[in-house]
């Protein structure tokens, strides 16, 4: 992800329900840094625009809700991030395909086994939450943005190390 | 800040195992810290949390609804608690919820009108009924938009219940909330993580 940022590239995070909001903490998180000093970093939440959600999800289908506005929005140094608390969000499956067919570096936060998502191979990678209860998914998931953001940080830092 | 944050980035080394080596351990070590956390909190709180979920079931059995309201992360959380009860997973009742920060026309035009302090005490003013439940979440507990909230919802005899961390900041002083869970870190995300589960289950305790 430091690699990708370091290259131009922005975040385009996703997801359905409950990890919609944690989308858009993923973008906030970025954008505007809860820590004193650290640069604000490209990111943006697909589930914000209510008029282009809901205007694909009545035209094309729910399904290509996400896709399209990667498709639109996408480049190929971006970074896709997907969440889905059991892996079979048919929307983050797709936008993550579209993602990987731009040439975007695609990441899934998954819950349950990882589901479709985790079984298809559909992100370069997947995290996995490994809990059948959607509430302690969002609750690791929480911890697991947080130590990403960091850790995208550190590595953006050391620009000569990895 | 980064220096405190992670001593190793200003090193010498230039070693990328040490480098993978040194995340990885701070990363166990940020995790054994949220889980303590907690841990401490939840033994803590954990009878009132079940005094404020008893009150806030009255409310929704009595036909109240519950206002939810945050700024930055807090925001994305009070729209995943509204939620929560609006469109809970499994077999749980759907109870009455919204966020207020879900209408960018609302918080626009009050923020460019009268000022950012008013976006949710406006809102408390408008949906507000006595009866309903107003839930405000901070990560420092001096959110110059959340007080005024707060005592809004008194005035209009909704039921108050606050998330904050550190020392609780403002919202530790405000005679305004009835129920406030304060989670003791000097870290945003920490506290955000715990928050969370504080939500969490007082949701599982509303609903069961």
């Amino acid at each position: 992800m430091a690699e990708r940022f370091r290259a131009g590239g922005k975040l385009v995070v996703f997801g359905n329900g409950g990890p919609s909001t944690d989308a858009q903490h993923v973008a906030v998180e970025f954008v505007h840094p809860v820590i004193m000093g650290k640069r604000a970093l490209p990111a943006l939440s697909l589930t914000s625009d209510v008029a282009t959600l809901t205007g694909v999800a009545a035209r094309a289908g729910f399904a290509e809700a996400f896709a399209h506005q990667i498709r639109c929005l996408g480049e190929p140094s971006d970074i896709a991030l997907g969440l889905s608390a059991d892996g079979e969000c048919e929307n983050v499956l797709r936008a993550l395909e579209v993602a990987r067919e731009a040439g975007m570096l695609t990441v899934a936060l998954a819950g349950g086994d990882g589901g479709t998502i985790a079984a298809t191979g559909a992100a370069d990678h997947v995290l996995i939450a490994r809990s059948a209860d959607p509430l302690v998914v969002k609750e690791v998931h929480v911890t697991t943005y947080h130590l990403l953001w960091e850790l995208t940080h550190v590595f953006l830092e050391r620009a000569g190390v990895a | 800040m980064t220096e405190s944050l992670y001593p190793f980035l200003h090193a010498p080394s230039s070693d990328v195992d040490e480098l993978v080596a040194q995340v990885r351990a701070s990363t166990v070590a940020k995790v054994h810290e949220a889980v303590r956390l907690r841990e401490e909190v939840f033994e803590r709180e954990r009878e009132r949390l079940a005094v404020c979920a008893r009150a806030m079931a009255e409310r929704f059995a009595a036909g109240g609804r519950l206002l939810a309201f945050g700024n930055g992360g807090s925001s994305t959380d009070a729209q995943d608690l509204a939620s929560l009860f609006l469109n809970p997973p499994g077999e749980a009742r759907p109870l009455p919820a919204f966020g207020l920060t879900n209408d960018i026309a609302v918080i626009t035009a009050l923020s460019n009108d009268v000022g950012f302090d008013v976006v949710f005490s406006r809102q408390v003013a408008a949906f507000g009924r006595k009866g309903d439940i107003a839930v405000g979440l901070s990560t420092s507990g001096n959110s110059t938009n959340l007080l005024p909230a707060f005592d809004e919802a008194r005035r209009r005899g909704l039921l108050t219940v606050g998330f904050t961390g550190g020392d609780g900041g403002r919202m530790a002083e405000s005679p305004a909330i009835d129920h406030l869970f304060v989670v003791p870190s000097a870290s945003v995300h920490r506290i955000q993580e715990t928050q969370t589960a504080l939500y969490h289950v007082l949701w599982e305790l509303v609903t069961s």
